[in-house]
């Protein structure tokens, strides 16, 4: 019974959470100052979240795009930083 | 019953309605197709929209303390990256351990396929590492580690997920100046541990979360949810948390001992005019159902039950003198790190506390590759302090 009541909470709790995202989701636009960003800011920004900034020359332009595609899953990358980012390595590489 | 008759001299209408829309659809798609076929000459060059990465991680530890020193053997971490196409992405990563003979160890750490429906959502499946604090899911890879030994109790010998197989959606989007992040996953769970032979190293009552196959046929499920509050990404906050509701084996007496596991974490970073800060933290803690287990020992079978109930966690700090002219100084990060492991009391595996507290000079060789200087003061429960230098060097290929 406890074990149940656990499993609703807690799914209740993930249910709610969802709905929020979506509600969250639809409703806000990307602002302007984060739309204009370019990708050289975005790559500084995000690599440093978690590690040193790689130099963009280090991979062809393929291999970024399976970094890109990498980092998108491993550090949840919005589908603009990713493209905005990659875009900028195959240009500076 | 006028109602229907109304409906009913409606319906051809309706339906002349519909297939005019299915048509008019049939007709869109013809004319999106028409150019590519005029494209796809049989002697047109097809460049391919496969991409691939071989990379990964080689690392060696040199450990020195009172009871002796030793080089810890090679590990050697392949990660094959390949995008498929533009929604499908495959991720691998097998990790290769030099044993006592100078022969190597194989083990699969990540076969992951991820299918991208929309920009905010994407579907996985395989095996891979949990979502699950950013000790194991940030920091995971050792390059971005910064310490040369992972924080006590938050890694493969703590009380939480650390392995999954199973399937998930994740997804990260914009919401206003943040970020928002989710990973939610569907997996085989973690098993427990039973074990009435000997009380020596004896982890009944514990989880096995790297386990492949399924023991029973529940399922756990769980996921993180992240938030960027900051538009400039420097400040990271997740919660997460995983629930099973049976953990021992199918048709045993602890078949429905159940486990749940929640926590949060945080990372934090600031670029000065002469270096960056780096703070990070988490918090877990698991709770498994309570249950009377059965040990045999010298003196006869006895009963024994705990309170089934864990938590670690950790603080740490870096510095890195990112301003600095000179190229040497540029090139170094320090950190110190301390961590608290608490597992049941009376357990068999369990105890007093476990803490450590870890201080490390890494110089950066490149962007990715590093040699760490570290040193751990660690005291675990019942053994007298151990403190231990630790030199790591890791190669990022």
């Amino acid at each position: 019974m406890k074990n149940i009541l656990k499993l609703k909470t807690l799914s209740l709790i993930i249910s709610i959470a969802f709905i929020n995202f979506i509600v969250i989701l639809n409703s806000c636009k990307t602002p302007a100052l984060i739309a204009a960003k370019p990708g050289a800011q975005l790559w500084a920004e995000n690599c440093t979240r978690c590690h040193n900034t790689p130099p963009p020359s280090i991979y062809s332009d393929a291999q970024w795009e399976a970094v890109g595609e990498h980092m998108r899953y491993k550090a949840n990358l919005t589908d603009q930083e990713v493209t905005k980012v990659v875009a900028f390595l195959k240009s500076a590489n | 019953m006028q109602r229907l008759q109304k409906l009913s001299r409606k319906l051809p209408a309706l339906c002349l309605l519909l297939v005019l829309a299915i048509t008019g659809k049939a007709q869109d798609s013809a004319t999106v197709a028409e150019p590519l076929q005029t494209v796809q000459t049989p002697n047109s060059p097809n460049p391919g929209s496969q991409s691939f990465l071989f990379t990964g991680e080689a690392s060696s530890l040199f450990l020195a303390s009172k009871d002796g020193n030793t080089f810890v053997p090679l590990t050697l971490m392949l990660m094959p990256l390949t995008r498929i196409n533009d929604k499908l992405f495959l991720e691998t990563g097998v990790k290769m351990e030099m044993q006592d003979d100078g022969s190597f160890a194989f083990g699969l750490e990540t076969l992951n396929l991820h299918y991208r429906l929309s920009s905010w959502l994407t579907l996985h499946a395989g095996k891979f590492a949990a979502p699950w604090g950013n000790v194991l899911d940030m920091f995971g890879e050792g390059f971005v580690s910064r310490f040369p030994i992972g924080p006590i109790g938050l890694s493969d010998d703590g009380m939480a997920p650390t392995d999954l197989v199973g399937f998930g959606a994740q997804g990260g989007f914009q919401a206003g100046n943040a970020k928002m992040l989710y990973d939610l996953y569907l997996a085989n769970g973690p098993q427990l541990i039973v074990n009435e032979n000997g009380t020596e190293d004896n982890m009944t009552g514990h989880m096995s979360y790297d386990v492949l196959t399924d023991n029973n046929k529940n399922k756990a499920f769980g996921g993180k949810i992240g938030i960027l509050p900051f538009s400039n990404s420097s400040l990271q906050v997740d919660a997460f948390g995983q629930y099973a509701a049976q953990t021992g084996d199918a048709g045993s007496k602890y078949q429905n001992i159940s486990s749940s596991s929640y926590g949060a974490d945080f990372n934090f970073y600031k670029t000065l005019d002469i270096m960056m800060l780096r703070l990070m933290g988490q918090y877990e803690e698991t709770n498994t159902g309570n249950s009377t287990y059965s040990v045999t020992d010298n003196t006869g079978t006895s009963d024994y039950t705990f309170n089934n109930k864990g938590n670690s966690w950790y603080i740490a700090g870096t510095l890195r003198p990112t301003g600095s002219a000179n190229d040497f100084v540029h090139d170094l990060e320090i950190g110190a790190r301390y961590a608290q492991y608490d597992p049941p009391k009376n357990a068999l595996w369990g105890g007093d506390p476990s803490k450590q507290l870890t201080l490390d000079l890494t110089y950066w060789l490149t962007w990715s590759s590093q040699v760490n200087f570290g040193y751990n003061i660690q005291k675990d429960a019942g053994t007298r302090l151990n403190n231990e230098f630790i030199i790591r060097t890791l190669y990022k290929f």
